[in-house]
């Protein structure tokens, strides 16, 4: 055969191969170009969604109460389907198509969640799914004891817990509130970690603390369970505080694991199984459950959206730092004597003389309405530190303080901020404090 | 005869082209797009996670590094994070302190940033900033020698790997 032919040959097998093959790649390379930019329209689209409902919560007087609560964060998912669609390009009638790719959007909550998902209803003639907000799930596990009691526990991201308690048929008692190390502190609320506590407010939820973890550990030694009293009872070796490794804190991250797992899981089986498609809860990873467990969040789930070759699947998780529903550490700020006029990260250097901390949403712009009218005010008008809150990256971490006075005086603001803060947080279970059946 | 043995001299050389430098050069080329599907993941996923937990980490940057690396090629890694300066009344960093105000930017460089991982491990981004992430190869490829001795079209500074990804910081972190 002669060369001529050989090489037409060649062109005729190799060509075809090399062409299908390049064009191959470069689908499978806009294909990941898609998935990538769809990913930062979910973020987007969650992070939208966030600010909404920080700002509906924080101009909304009556978000407290768990209805308006729910409108709140109903009219935050009509936000996020919003930008969703409009992010991906999608106008008009056929953005309600774009929800039919999140099977959940998870609001998780200071005692508890919410899980907007899609859910059966009966038309006329056949069934149709709709996105609905289910109802609110406390962050709950019930525990059985000796010989008919029954201690159920709703947790919340930090160490407020409320308490149901049936024993034997005899008596049942229900408290919700703080907890502390009992030794930290003492009755008044007068001294926490070796501080003395100067605020009333403080001092109160101090007092209140050391009262209930008093009231608390005496229910879980008398429950009759070794396991509850290993994990739950409040003592030096097992503090209650957020971020401190404890048995308590190993117990309340795996209650709500659990449950924000299952339903979630549910949730999507039963669209999935409805929509005919395999919607799964992917797998969150310890650093996104820390986001979870530490913040009040939104995690929007995206699944089945066809791209290329393949489908689309993800998920965002954003926290929100602007609300009057809990306080944590990276919500407090700080003002020295030194400079009235500025509010500091705990760390700052400039942060100097006597501190005082507050809660960051003091700092932020409120609207009043009062006879029709609105107005705009500040609870404080002081400005952030352009070392620590602009230029964030070169604030000092709080282990470089100069040295131990000044360790000291932060520490002490800190601890008064946190403890005046709380006391000031409105639960919802609060209420059980005040109803008739309870015995304290 | 004369005429035939230029008619085989030019088939041999088609055939050299055809049977081995372009199918070599299509399979590099191949191999850069494949790398650069590597980079594209990897930067995105780099720059998503810095902008929702409000940091980059040494740990993250590790692993894009490794991620980069294991394509076989080097890499130019320029970070850049534009900083929302909101407070104009406080000190300002540039000579003209009326450049800076409400809504304006300054940014923060590659240098910078690796010397805030270098000291503290974490560089802390706030709710606001922009985060910009480009990456492109440094070593010359296959594809790119190939190119450049056929074509010599492409400079020996010239990339054909390339990875970008920015977003609005999410969240302050801590």
């Amino acid at each position: 055969m002669r060369l001529q032919n050989l090489l037409v040959i060649f062109v005729i097998i190799a060509l075809p191969v090399i062409i299908i093959l390049s064009v191959f790649v470069n689908y499978q390379i806009d294909t990941a170009r898609l998935k990538s930019t769809y990913s930062s329209k979910l973020i987007d689209a969650t992070y939208d969604t966030v600010a909404a409902f920080q700002l509906n919560i924080n101009n909304n007087k009556y978000s407290t109460v768990s209805d308006s609560l729910m409108e709140d964060i109903q009219a935050s998912t009509n936000i996020f389907a919003k930008t969703l669609a409009s992010n991906l390009g999608v106008i008009g009638s056929k953005q309600s198509q774009v929800m039919t790719y999140i099977p959940a959007i998870l609001f998780t909550l200071y005692d508890g969640y919410y899980i907007y998902t899609p859910v059966a209803k009966e038309d006329q003639t056949y069934e149709v799914f709709e996105h609905e907000l289910k109802p609110y799930v406390y962050y709950t596990k019930t525990y059985a004891g000796g010989t008919n009691k029954i201690l159920t526990i709703n947790y919340s991201l930090d160490n407020y817990v409320a308490v149901y308690y049936y024993d034997n048929g005899h008596s049942y008692q229900s408290r919700a509130g703080y907890l502390e190390v009992p030794s930290d502190t003492n009755q008044e609320g007068t001294r926490y970690k070796g501080y003395t506590i100067e605020d009333a407010d403080a001092q109160a939820y101090y007092k209140e603390a050391y009262d209930f973890t008093k009231w608390f550990n005496d229910i879980v030694k008398d429950f009759g369970n070794s396991d509850v009293y290993e994990n739950l009872y409040i003592d030096e070796d097992n503090s209650p505080l957020q971020g401190e490794a404890s048995a308590f804190n190993d117990e309340k991250v795996n209650v709500i694991e659990t449950s924000i797992t299952n339903n979630l899981m549910q949730a999507m089986k039963v669209y999935g199984k409805y929509a005919g498609k395999d919607f799964q809860l992917p797998e969150l990873n310890g650093e996104d459950w820390d986001t979870i467990l530490n913040n009040i969040c939104v995690v929007s789930f995206m699944q089945g959206l066809p791209v290329g070759t393949t489908l689309f699947s993800d998920y965002a998780i954003i926290p929100s730092t602007d609300n009057s529903k809990y306080v944590n550490d990276n919500t407090l700020y700080f003002i020295g004597s030194n400079d009235p006029n500025t509010y500091h990260r705990i760390g700052c250097e400039e942060l100097k003389g006597d501190i005082t901390g507050y809660n960051r949403a003091d700092f932020k712009l409120k609207q009043l309405e009062e006879d029709g009218t609105i107005t705009y005010t500040y609870n404080n008008a002081s400005q952030a530190c352009y070392y620590c809150m602009v230029r964030a990256s070169e604030a000092s971490l709080p282990e470089t303080y100069n040295n131990e006075t000044e360790k000291r005086n932060r520490e002490k603001a800190y601890y008064t901020a946190l403890a005046r803060e709380k006391h000031k947080l409105i639960k919802i279970s609060d209420y059980i404090n005040n109803s008739d059946k309870i015995t304290k | 005869m004369e005429g035939e043995t230029l008619i085989t001299i030019v088939a041999i050389f088609l055939a050299a082209i055809l049977i081995g430098i372009f199918p070599m050069m299509a399979i590099a080329e191949r191999n850069d797009d494949v790398s650069e599907l590597a980079v594209t993941t990897a930067v995105s996923e780099f720059v998503n996670t810095s902008r929702t937990t409000g940091k980059i980490t040494t740990q993250d940057y590790e692993a894009l590094v490794n991620t980069l690396y294991a394509t076989g090629n080097t890499y130019d890694i320029s970070m850049e994070v534009q900083v929302l300066d909101e407070n104009p009344a406080k000190k300002g960093t540039q000579t003209s302190s009326t450049t800076i105000g409400e809504n304006v930017y300054y940014s923060v460089y590659t240098t910078q940033i690796m010397q805030e991982l270098d000291a503290k491990d974490k560089y802390i981004l706030k709710e606001g900033d922009i985060l910009t992430v480009n990456v492109s190869n440094t070593n010359v490829t296959i594809s790119q020698m190939l190119k450049n001795f056929f074509y010599s079209l492409a400079g020996n500074n010239t990339y054909s790997i390339v990875g970008t990804a920015s977003g609005v910081v999410t969240v302050s972190g801590s």
